[in-house]
Parts: C-alpha cells; sequence; structure tokens
C-alpha cells in the first residue's frame, strides 16, 4: 500500500533537513531545467574515466541547497543514477574542516549515514575506521582516509558523488594546498566527483593561478523568472495568481526563492493590495533573519554593508564612503570581501562599478526601520507597485456593497413580532399579561438590564410553556443586545432544544425566531458555515408552516442571511437559489417585494452575487443576476434598496462597457442618473457620479470628446467635493476625463495644463495612483512630449515621490539617465513595455 | 560524444585530432621525449593521455601517467609514479592470475596499493627520493614491455616551489629528470612526455633552467581547423539530441574565429544549458548570437577569459606589460596592428622601444594572441579579440592619434 507523507510547509531554511526523499520531492516546484543539467552532467559521469564536476552557483536564498537536497533524491530513487552513484551530502555548514585530512574525515563521516540503512556493514567498518583514524596525529593521515573511502566505494559499487556547500568558505577556511589536494583527487578518481555550491565564482574558481580554475563546469541559478515565482507561490500559499499579481513580489524578491517563500507563506488569504499593505510587517517577523547576517558581519563591513542597504540604489565606492563617512581605499577593500561573501554584486566595471546588496528587501528591511522619511520613501514605492498591478476595474463596486449586509434593519425585525404576537398571552391572567407585554418594550427599547431584572423577576411565575419560552426569548435578546454572543446562543440553543417539537403556533413562532436569533448572533462574527448550518436548520424545521405569514418572512429572512453567507463561501448557484427562494416565500406572502424589510438585504446580497460571478469571468450570469436587482427592486423607496439598485445599473454599465457595447453601457448611465440623480443621499450620489464618468469615458471613446469635456465639467461642479467608494475625488476624476478628451482634440496643451491641475487635487490612494499611470500611458501613446509630462511631475516634489517609477519612466523616455534602486526601475520597465503595447493589451 | 567543459576527455569524447595523434604516436614509437607545448585549453593532457591508453591497448605498452599538480615536494612525485607503477605492473599480474574474479581482484589489489603507497611515502626523505626514483626508471626499464610515462602539469608543480630554495628545489628535480631518461639502460627505455596548462619554457627560461629542457622535443598543438570545430558542435548536438537550425555550427565558429577545443565545448555548454532552461528543443542562430553576447561576452564569460590577461601580467615586466596591452587593445579595436601603428608607437617611446616591441610581439604571437601576416599582426582568436576588445577598448586612444597628438 502507498504510504502518502504529507508535504508539510515549503522550508525558508535547511531544505531536505530531517525530510524524506517524498516531502522534498514535492516541495521541489522550480528549478526543475537545472536538476535535469545536474542529473545529465552525473549520468554522463557513471562510465567515464574522468568525470565532469559541477559547482552550482547563486546568491544566498536562490535555492542551492533545494537543489541538492533534490539531486539527491534523484541519486537515490532513478534507477539508472542509483545503480551506479551514491550521494554523499555534507551539513551546510562544513565548521570541522581545516585541510585535506579533515576533509576525507568528514566525507567517511556522512557517508557512513548514507549507506547506513542499506550497507549496514559497510557503514559499520567505515564508522570504526575512521574513529581510528580521528585518535592519530600522522602526516599521511588524508591518504589513509581516502584510500577507506575508495575501498568503501568499491564495496558499493557506486562512484561517490560528493555534495558540498558553501565552497567558497570551505576554501577560505583551509590553506592553499587543501584547494590543489581536492584538485589532485578529482582529476585522478573517477570513483569521486563533486557537486558544490557558491554564493559567488570565488578566486579559487577565477584564476589561472588557482587550483579550482576551469575545473568544473558552472550552473548558475539565475533569479527565478515571472512563470517560475508564480509556480512557487501556489505551491506555497495554495492560492493561484496571475503574472500581473505575482510580478511586484517578483521584483521585490528579486526572484530569490527563499524571499519569496517567506511572503508568499504570509500571503495566504490576502489579496495583492492587502499584502502590500502589510509588507512591513513580514519583514518585520523575519527581523531576525535579517538582522542575523547583519550581525555576523565584522564591523567594518557591516558598516559598508549597511551603506550599500542605505544608498538602494546602485552606487559607486565613492558614494558608499561617503554615506559610510569611511575613506574611499578602505571602503573598496571591505567592499571586495563583501563581494567575495555573495552579499554585494555589482555592475559594470572600473570607474563606472555600481555595487547594490544581491538579496533584495535589505534595502527595504532597513529604510523601514529608519526614520519617518526613509520609510516613506519604500512605503511609497510599495504603494506605487500595490496600485500599478492591481485589477481595480470593479473594486470601487465592491466597495460600494461591502461592510452593511449584517447591519441590516432585519435585526429585531423578527424577535420583536414574535413577541408581541397576541396568542403568545392568551392562557394567562391580565396582570401576567401585561407584564409580559412591558417586557417586550423594554426588550425593543434596547433596555436589555432592565428586561433581564423583570425576566427574572417574571419566570417563576410562568405556569405554562408559552410563557416561559416568551421569557426565556426574552432574556436571549437581551443578551443578545448587550453583545453576550455566547450567553444568547446558549439560551437559544436552550430554547430549540426544550421546545422544538411544540405543537401551538404561538410557540412554534417563537422557536423559529430564536432560531432565527442564533442566525443574527453567529453572522455578527461566526463562521459563514456555521451561518448556513444555522438556517437551514430554521428553514427545514419549519417548511411546513411556510404558509404562515409571520414564520414565512423569518424564513425569507433566513434565506437572506444564508445567501450572504453562502456569497461569501463562494458558492455562488447556492446563494443565488437561495436568494430566489427568500424571493419565491415574499411573493407569497403578497407584500410588494421593493417593500419588505428584506429586500435592502436581498438587493444587496444579489447584486454582490453579480459582482462575484463577474470576478469570476462569468459576465453572462452577472448581467442576469444585477438585472434581477432591478427587476425585483426597481421601485423600492428604500435608500439601501435603491443603493444595491444604482450598483446594479452601474455594474452592467462597466460590464457592457468592457464588451464595447457602448450605447447599452450608455444608456444604463442615464437610466441611472434618471432614476436617482436629484437623490440628496451620499451614496446615490456617489453612484450617479461614477455613472457620469464612466458617461463621459464613453462619449470620449466615440470621438464625442467635447461632449466628454461638458461631462468633465458637470462632474467638477455639481460633485467635486464628493469622493468615490475608494476614496478618490470626483473633481480628481473629471479633470483626468477632461485631460483625455482635450489631448484626443489634439489640444497638448490643454491637456498638459490640465493635468497640472488634475496633478493639484491629486491625492495618492491606489486607485488614482492608477488612474495617473494610466493617464499618462494615453497621453503617451496620444503624441503628448515625454518632457512636457515630466515637467508637470517634477513641480511638486512630494506629490511625484509616490508616483517614482512613473517619474522614473519618463525621466528614461527623455533619454535622461535616472538613477533609482533595482525595484524601481524594474517597475517603469513595465509602465514603459505597457506604454509600447497596443491600448487593448495594456494592463487596466 | 559528451559535452564536457574543465576535464580532459577520452574514448567516445576524444575528437578531431586523429592528424596529430599519428605524428605524436610516431614520435614515441620511435623513442623521442617530449615536451606538449600550447595554449591553454589545446588538449593537451586529452591527447597525451588519449596516446598512453591506445598505445598500452594496442601494442601493450606500459603506460604511468601521473597529474604532479597536487605534489608539495619531489618526494610527492615519486610516490606517484610508484604509485602508478605498482598499481599497472600488479594488476595486470592480478589479471593473469585471478581470471574469472574480474573487478573484485583488482579492486582488492588497488586498495592495497593505496595503502602500500601511504607507506611508501613515509620513508621518502628529501636524501634518498632521487635514489627511489632513479630505482623506478630502471624497473621501466627492465620492463618486457614499452614504457610511456606522462607527467602532466609539470609547469604547475614547480611554479609552486617559491623563492630561492623553491629554484635549487626545482633545478634538483628537473636535473634528475633529465639525467634520469638519458642515462637509464634497458631495453628500451622509458618516453616521456611533459605537458602542463601553463607554458614550461617560459617558466624553466625565468628561472634560469633552460638547459635542464633541452632533451625533450617539442610538440605544439594547435587549434582545431573550421571543418573540425563544425563537425565537433554537429556531434555534441547529435549527441545530445538536440536540433541544429542551418548555419548555427557555422555561425559559433565564426564568432569564435578559432578552433580551440575549450572554447567550442564552453559555447556549446552555455548554449545547451540555456536551450534545456528554456526547454527549447532546437537552436538557432539568433541564440548564436544572443548566448555569445550575453554569456560569453558578459561577466561570467569575461571572468573565463581573465587568465589571457593575468598570464601577461605574470610573465611580462611591467613595461612590457604596458606594451602588450596597447598593442593587443590596438589590434581589438582597429581590428589590426599594423606596420604604421608599430611605427607610431615607437615614435612615442625611447630609443629601445623597437626592441622591447618587437621581443613582446613574438611573444603574442607565440602565445597564440596574435598571427601575422606581411607585418600586420590580428587576434588569431575573435572571440578573444572581442572580450580584449570590451575589457579595454574605453578611453583607448588608436596609435595613430596618439602621434598626431604628441
Amino acid at each position: 500500500m502507498m504510504v502518502s507523507v504529507p508535504p508539510g510547509p515549503i522550508r525558508k531554511f535547511n531544505p531536505g533537513t530531517f525530510q524524506t526523499d517524498e516531502q522534498v520531492k514535492q516541495q521541489f516546484v522550480v528549478r526543475h531545467a537545472e536538476l535535469d543539467i545536474l542529473a545529465d552532467v552525473l549520468r554522463g559521469n557513471i562510465d567515464s574515466p574522468s568525470c565532469q564536476h559541477v559547482m552550482v552557483v547563486g546568491p544566498r536564498g536562490q535555492g542551492k541547497t533545494m537543489l541538492l537536497a533534490r539531486l539527491s533524491c534523484e541519486l537515490r530513487q532513478d534507477a539508472e543514477l542509483s545503480a551506479s552513484l551514491l550521494p554523499v551530502r555534507f551539513m551546510e555548514e562544513s565548521l570541522e574542516i581545516f585541510d585535506i585530512a579533515d576533509f576525507w574525515l568528514e566525507t567517511m563521516f556522512h557517508l557512513v549515514r548514507e549507506v547506513a540503512r542499506d550497507d549496514p556493514d559497510v557503514a559499520e567498518e567505515l564508522r570504526r575506521s575512521r574513529e581510528d583514524l580521528l585518535s592519530r596525529r600522522e602526516t599521511t593521515l588524508a591518504d589513509q582516509a581516502l584510500a577507506i573511502i575508495l575501498d568503501a566505494a568499491t564495496r558499493l559499487s557506486r562512484r561517490l558523488v560528493l555534495m558540498i556547500e558553501n565552497m567558497q568558505d570551505l576554501c577560505g577556511e583551509t590553506g592553499d594546498d587543501f584547494a590543489w589536494q581536492l584538485r589532485g583527487v578529482l582529476q585522478t578518481e573517477p570513483q569521486i566527483m563533486l557537486v558544490g555550491t557558491a554564493t559567488v565564482r570565488f578566486p579559487e574558481l577565477q584564476s589561472a593561478d588557482k587550483a579550482f580554475f576551469e575545473m568544473f563546469r558552472f550552473l548558475d541559478l539565475k533569479p527565478l523568472d515571472t512563470a517560475a515565482c508564480r509556480r512557487l507561490w501556489c505551491a506555497v500559499s495554495g492560492e493561484g495568481a496571475a503574472d500581473r499579481t505575482i510580478r511586484p513580489l517578483e521584483i521585490l524578491t528579486g526572484g530569490s526563492p527563499r524571499l519569496l517563500v517567506i511572503v508568499a507563506q504570509f500571503a495566504r488569504h490576502r489579496s495583492l493590495a492587502e499584502l502590500m499593505e502589510e509588507l512591513v510587517t513580514v519583514v518585520d517577523e523575519h527581523t531576525e533573519y535579517f538582522r542575523g547576517h547583519l550581525d555576523a558581519l565584522a564591523k567594518g563591513e557591516r558598516r559598508v554593508y549597511v551603506a550599500v542597504i542605505d544608498l538602494w540604489q546602485p552606487s559607486s565606492t565613492g558614494e558608499i564612503a561617503n554615506r559610510a563617512r569611511m575613506d574611499v581605499r578602505a571602503t573598496s577593500t571591505l567592499l571586495g570581501r563583501l563581494v567575495g561573501k555573495g552579499l554585494v554584486g555589482f555592475e559594470g566595471a572600473g570607474r563606472r562599478r555600481r555595487y547594490v546588496a544581491t538579496e533584495r528587501l535589505y534595502s527595504i528591511y532597513y529604510k523601514l526601520r529608519r526614520e519617518r522619511d526613509e520609510a516613506a520613501i519604500v512605503l511609497n514605492l510599495i504603494r506605487f507597485m500595490a496600485a500599478f498591478y492591481t485589477e481595480r476595474e470593479f473594486a470601487g463596486l465592491w466597495d460600494a456593497l461591502t461592510g452593511e449586509a449584517q447591519q441590516s434593519p432585519l435585526v429585531h425585525e423578527g424577535l420583536v413580532r414574535a413577541l408581541a404576537d397576541p396568542t403568545v398571552a392568551a392562557a394567562v391572567s391580565e396582570s401576567f399579561r401585561s407584564s409580559m407585554d412591558e417586557l417586550a418594550r423594554t426588550v425593543v427599547a434596547g433596555q436589555y438590564a432592565e428586561a433581564l431584572t423583570m425576566a427574572e423577576r417574571l419566570l417563576p411565575r410562568a405556569d405554562d410553556d408559552e410563557s416561559t419560552l416568551a421569557i426565556r426569548l426574552s432574556q436571549s435578546l437581551a443578551h443578545m443586545g448587550m453583545g453576550d454572543a455566547d450567553t444568547a446562543l446558549r439560551l437559544y440553543g436552550e430554547i430549540e432544544e426544550r421546545f422544538g417539537e411544540s405543537a401551538g403556533m404561538g410557540a412554534r413562532r417563537m422557536v423559529a425566531g430564536a432560531m432565527f436569533g442564533k442566525v443574527i448572533t453567529l453572522a455578527g462574527g461566526g463562521q459563514p458555515r456555521d451561518v448556513v448550518e444555522a438556517c437551514r436548520r430554521l428553514i427545514r424545521q419549519f417548511d411546513v408552516d411556510r404558509d404562515d405569514s409571520h414564520i414565512a418572512s423569518l424564513m425569507a429572512a433566513a434565506f437572506a442571511y444564508m445567501a450572504d453567507a453562502l456569497l461569501r463561501l463562494r458558492d455562488l448557484l447556492e446563494a443565488l437559489y437561495a436568494c430566489n427562494e427568500a424571493h419565491r416565500l415574499l411573493e407569497t406572502g403578497g407584500a410588494p417585494q421593493e417593500h419588505t424589510p428584506t429586500a435592502p438585504m436581498l438587493a444587496k446580497v444579489l447584486a454582490s452575487i453579480a459582482l462575484a460571478h463577474l470576478e469570476q469571468g462569468y459576465s453572462g450570469a452577472a448581467l442576469r443576476a444585477w438585472r434581477l436587482v432591478v427587476e425585483r427592486y426597481g421601485q423600492t423607496k428604500h435608500g439601501d434598496a435603491q443603493h444595491a439598485v444604482a450598483v446594479a445599473l452601474l455594474g452592467q454599465a462597466f460590464v457592457l462597457n468592457e464588451q464595447e457595447a457602448l450605447d447599452a453601457a450608455e444608456e444604463y448611465c442615464d437610466d441611472l442618473v434618471a432614476r436617482f440623480g436629484r437623490s440628496d443621499t451620499e451614496d446615490l450620489r456617489r453612484d450617479v457620479a461614477n455613472a457620469l464618468v464612466l458617461k463621459g469615458d464613453i462619449a470620449v471613446d466615440t470621438y464625442r470628446e467635447t461632449q466628454g469635456i461638458r461631462i468633465a465639467d458637470e462632474i467638477e461642479r455639481d460633485f467635486g467635493t464628493l469622493t468615490d467608494y475608494a476614496g478618490l475625488g470626483f473633481a480628481w476624476r473629471a479633470r483626468s476625463l477632461k485631460v483625455t478628451a482635450l489631448a484626443c482634440l489634439g489640444k497638448q496643451e490643454d491637456a498638459v495644463k490640465t493635468l497640472r491641475s488634475a496633478y493639484a487635487v491629486f491625492v495618492p490612494l491606489p486607485g488614482s495612483i492608477q488612474g495617473m499611470t494610466g493617464l499618462v500611458t494615453e497621453l503617451v501613446s496620444l503624441g503628448v512630449p515625454a518632457e512636457d509630462l515630466l515637467g508637470v511631475f517634477v513641480e511638486d516634489d512630494e506629490r511625484a515621490e509616490s508616483l517614482g517609477p512613473l517619474t522614473v519612466a519618463l525621466a528614461q523616455e527623455c533619454g535622461l539617465e535616472a538613477r533609482a534602486p533595482e525595484e524601481v526601475l524594474a517597475v517603469a520597465a513595465d509602465i514603459r513595455r505597457d506604454w509600447q503595447r497596443p491600448p487593448e493589451a495594456r494592463h487596466g | 560524444m559528451r559535452s564536457m567543459v574543465g576535464p580532459r576527455v577520452s574514448g567516445k569524447d576524444f575528437f578531431g585530432r586523429e592528424a596529430e595523434m599519428a605524428a605524436l604516436r610516431q614520435l614515441v614509437q620511435d623513442g623521442n621525449h617530449i615536451l606538449l607545448t600550447g595554449q591553454r585549453r589545446m588538449g593537451k593532457t586529452s591527447i597525451a593521455w588519449e596516446l598512453g591508453e591506445r598505445l598500452s591497448e594496442e601494442e601493450n605498452w606500459l603506460f604511468l601517467p601521473v597529474d604532479v599538480e597536487q605534489a608539495t615536494s619531489s618526494e610527492d612525485v615519486v610516490t606517484l609514479l610508484y604509485d602508478e607503477y605498482r598499481l599497472k605492473t600488479m594488476r595486470s599480474r592480478a589479471a593473469r592470475l585471478a581470471v574469472g574474479l574480474g573487478d573484485v581482484a583488482r579492486n582488492v589489489q588497488e586498495v592495497g596499493l593505496r595503502q602500500m603507497r601511504v607507506k611508501f611515502r613515509k620513508g621518502l626523505t628529501a636524501g634518498n627520493w632521487a635514489r627511489h626514483g632513479n630505482d623506478l626508471l630502471r624497473k621501466c626499464a627492465r620492463q618486457k614491455r614499452r614504457v610511456l610515462i606522462v607527467v602532466d602539469e609539470l609547469p604547475i608543480f614547480l611554479s609552486r616551489r617559491r623563492g630561492k630554495d623553491g629554484r635549487r628545489q626545482a633545478d634538483e628535480f628537473m636535473s634528475w629528470l633529465r639525467q634520469g631518461f638519458q642515462t637509464v639502460q634497458g631495453q628500451a627505455p622509458p618516453v616521456l612526455i611533459v605537458s602542463g596548462s601553463i607554458g614550461l619554457k617560459p617558466l624553466v627560461d625565468r628561472l634560469g633552467l633552460s638547459d635542464r629542457i633541452n632533451y625533450l622535443h617539442p610538440f605544439r598543438l594547435g587549434p582545431w581547423s573550421r571543418e573540425t570545430s563544425i563537425a565537433c558542435i554537429e556531434e555534441l548536438a547529435n549527441s545530445d539530441g538536440i536540433a541544429l537550425d542551418e548555419g548555427v555550427a557555422e555561425a559559433m565558429y565564426g564568432r569564435l574565429g578559432l578552433g580551440i577545443p575549450h572554447h567550442v565545448q564552453s559555447f556549446f555548454a552555455y548554449l545547451r544549458m540555456d536551450a534545456t532552461l528554456r526547454g527549447a528543443g532546437r537552436l538557432t542562430v539568433d541564440d548564436v548570437e544572443r548566448i555569445y553576447h550575453e554569456v560569453l561576452l558578459g561577466p561570467d564569460g569575461q571572468n573565463d577569459l581573465m587568465h589571457y590577461e593575468s598570464r601577461l601580467q605574470d610573465h611580462l615586466a611591467d613595461a612590457e606589460y604596458d606594451i602588450a596591452k596597447d598593442i593587443l587593445t590596438e589590434a581589438a579595436t582597429q581590428g589590426v596592428f599594423t606596420a604604421a601603428a608599430r611605427r607610431s608607437m615607437e615614435a612615442t617611446m625611447d630609443s629601445g622601444a623597437p626592441a622591447r616591441i618587437a621581443s613582446v610581439l613574438d611573444i603574442l604571437t607565440h602565445d597564440g594572441y596574435l598571427a601575422s601576416t606581411d607585418d600586420r599582426y590580428e587576434f588569431a582568436s575573435a572571440f578573444i579579440r572581442d572580450w580584449w576588445r570590451i575589457r579595454f577598448s574605453r578611453g583607448y586612444k588608436p596609435l595613430a592619434q596618439r602621434l598626431e597628438n604628441a
């Protein structure tokens, strides 16, 4: 029987250590081509009289250890390789090796480990031989150890593949002879081959007079590309991601698998925008990781390294020396050491050589810890990236719909009606009935403490089930009103258990009320699944009573809550079914749909379902759901429901605009303006302003630029002080619209002038950053000179900082040399790539 | 045929040297001791080992190859020779005795020999190594079959002897080697091939020991021809199962401009790795151009060629190095170092310049940097020329311009 091994979380550090081969294989999701190259080289060594040795080179965190761990599995599990080769994998830090004798003794140690299970006799003999050799102090120790190792290889009938990490450290800690002695064996003993790793091509590999010169085939681990980043991201976070979403993370991590794993593990269930906002937390949680490596540096090295990461952009030795307040010569020497350790890389040669930290995120880590201004630079970049790489077309609609479903005025509706039902106290005395009425009024009035006192007093006088039930329900309501959800839930549960089988309609209504109370309480803070389950219980239990209008309205409300919870669970079909059931129940109840208390909630849930459909790419389903909203609730006078109707109209207009059904889209905008243009509620005014912006866009797109300008002026006049759901001022949106219209008319000077006025009211928010980037892209493609556009931005440094990559892109377009951190340059390159694309292929 | 970068090639991987092999074989069969010369990475080690293995298999020679680069003393070298001798002679005896036991018998012998080596080395001292060395040569001469000894990386062994004492040790060793091979008596005295990845002649010249190698017959290994280089590329692609677009092999050779086997192998290895990483099964001329410019002439590729600069720095005095750098940069940036450029150079220097320039040109030609025709010097390798241009062209003023300014 196959035993499946849980893959476990992907390791950030020490992959392969104490992991099974299966776990390593499951976690190895990138660098397959590199694995194939290594396996091919080793396969070629199997019968060869001279072996090809390999050096895997890459900075920290590029996946060298993982690659070797995976190669070990391959050597153990591949039929051809395992028959002829045996991996001997050294620990990542071989601390006890100072000369060639130590090296062979260490080889023996790891060889023992490797063969202990399958060849215990050989392992035991090796172990004893090693112990014997350890006690000796002879000059021929190395030869003796090597002889024993080769003997073991012969007995095992396999060649040994030594896997040694951080060869640069090993060579640094051993004498010059070590490398020559090792080279001698590697050149003459085909039974031994070496797969090493190094953070850089260290001197022993580079210089013609050094031992390892031209000894190895190099395998350079390059940063992961976008596709590989996405694969790793999906494996770690368990969530899919589009290339566009993964790109900022690729840039920030520099395509480093380790940093990507760190960020991805944090990213579960967060949107890109949320993740970018919380990047500070990621960095905080890994302070030890960043700090640890800084602490490991000698004082002078640390000083220079800190200067490098503080400067952030690739910098010359002179600049680094200035920042470190050190002598240039000393700085140059220390930079050389940092390069040797793989912590700093460089580009260019001679005087044009510029240094930068090899591991991204270090500058970000450092700057986030500096004073506010320094952190602001980083945060601006992160905010820009979140905006630039996020699809936000429909985000405004979500903003318009979320956060209100649970605050429905339904909350007490059913319960109050249940309490006020005349059948409750039919059989009791007048005075008791009067006290019960008083209790009900107290609860409805929100005087929960008094209600609880009254209930305590009344409870001993209740001598029938219905009275007891009514008092218990009042207590539950009071606890719920006081925010004591646990007690409320307990009491609701007790009511359901004790009175659930009651036959009297009065009691059944109250039990239904209690079960609905449980639904509301859970919706206020519980899991959506619990809400769905509570709704289902209520609906199942009282389905037989659906002819009773009171119970039918409670069931309809339960369906509405269930729909909302199912929407949160993204079970859209079931959510839609629940909405329709609620609608049917209310319809049979005879009340006009749009006036029932459940209507606002149902309208919003239905509008949200449409949006969720759209998110999943089902625009047809979205349009159908929005049409239902307008059909069912189009005549409502309830403000919230009207807002849902406006969102439904706006949503249809957006989708149709996307589908290039511009006439129809414009009709929906007109419909929205006609219905709610005179409204003075804020939400509806926003909806109207949004519709006008879209209508203006359509006008410009259909060569009615003058009409677009008129609409822009109208928006500015009527809604100029208002902000949209994403916080963007309609003044900014109106002026942006006007800029495009003027540029399309060929009035470039006016366009730039208006851009300046739009920039004056620009507030750096994700939507406006994205809007500004899109606007500049349009202007560039309409032929507005980059110099003119750059002129607008450089006038206001403070705002320009929030648009760093955009200004860099413009500067580069003007042919200026823009020095900036690698991350900024990478985003600028993406922006400029967008400029080269045809409009339909551009982002957003 | 495998794509190999670094280690020697043999058997099926040995390619394109049949003419040289025949000539070298003849010289060795005639009893000549050989000094195998040639630029780095021409395949000197490979041809020496391959010859030894062929002579061993086809004519029953005893082949004793030793790589002495890790040796730290003459005692180590003699130990290595003894070790190889015992391994080969005892192995053949074991093979005769233990027919049918195959690998087991051989492996047992090898392990025993290694332990014997440990004991033998312990007994060697600075005072007795030469005696033991002569003893070994006599044993070789008494063999009924002919013996070929290949001492590889001898220049590295010698160059690691530093200081005054180092020169003395080098002298002792080279004198012993010459005397041993010249005086050993026997039916068919052993033949010696000496080779190394750095030039032996400049080294012994510098140490003042030039006469210690005058008994060696120089055999120079040149680059592959265009046809051989292209055939090698096609064979590598065929073995790797990767398709080549028409003109790919020619484009590769065009870029290299000279068939240095290591450069051909290395270029192909980079292309192959790039194709694997991209998941491509075919190489195009565009790939050749991209990899040439981005990888071979990129930072890592540039590092691979750094020894072409450091070697000059190591072997030339400062003033000569400056002359060499100017000549090479002129040839790299202007395409050729002309007689006119030479005259311009002489005109801007002191009176001893013509002789020094002539000497440097000799060295650059001898070491394979430049090839000359009619007093015009061009880079032998287009690849090295391009690399040199990238490295030194910034701020370089052509010699004619310098003369005008002067």
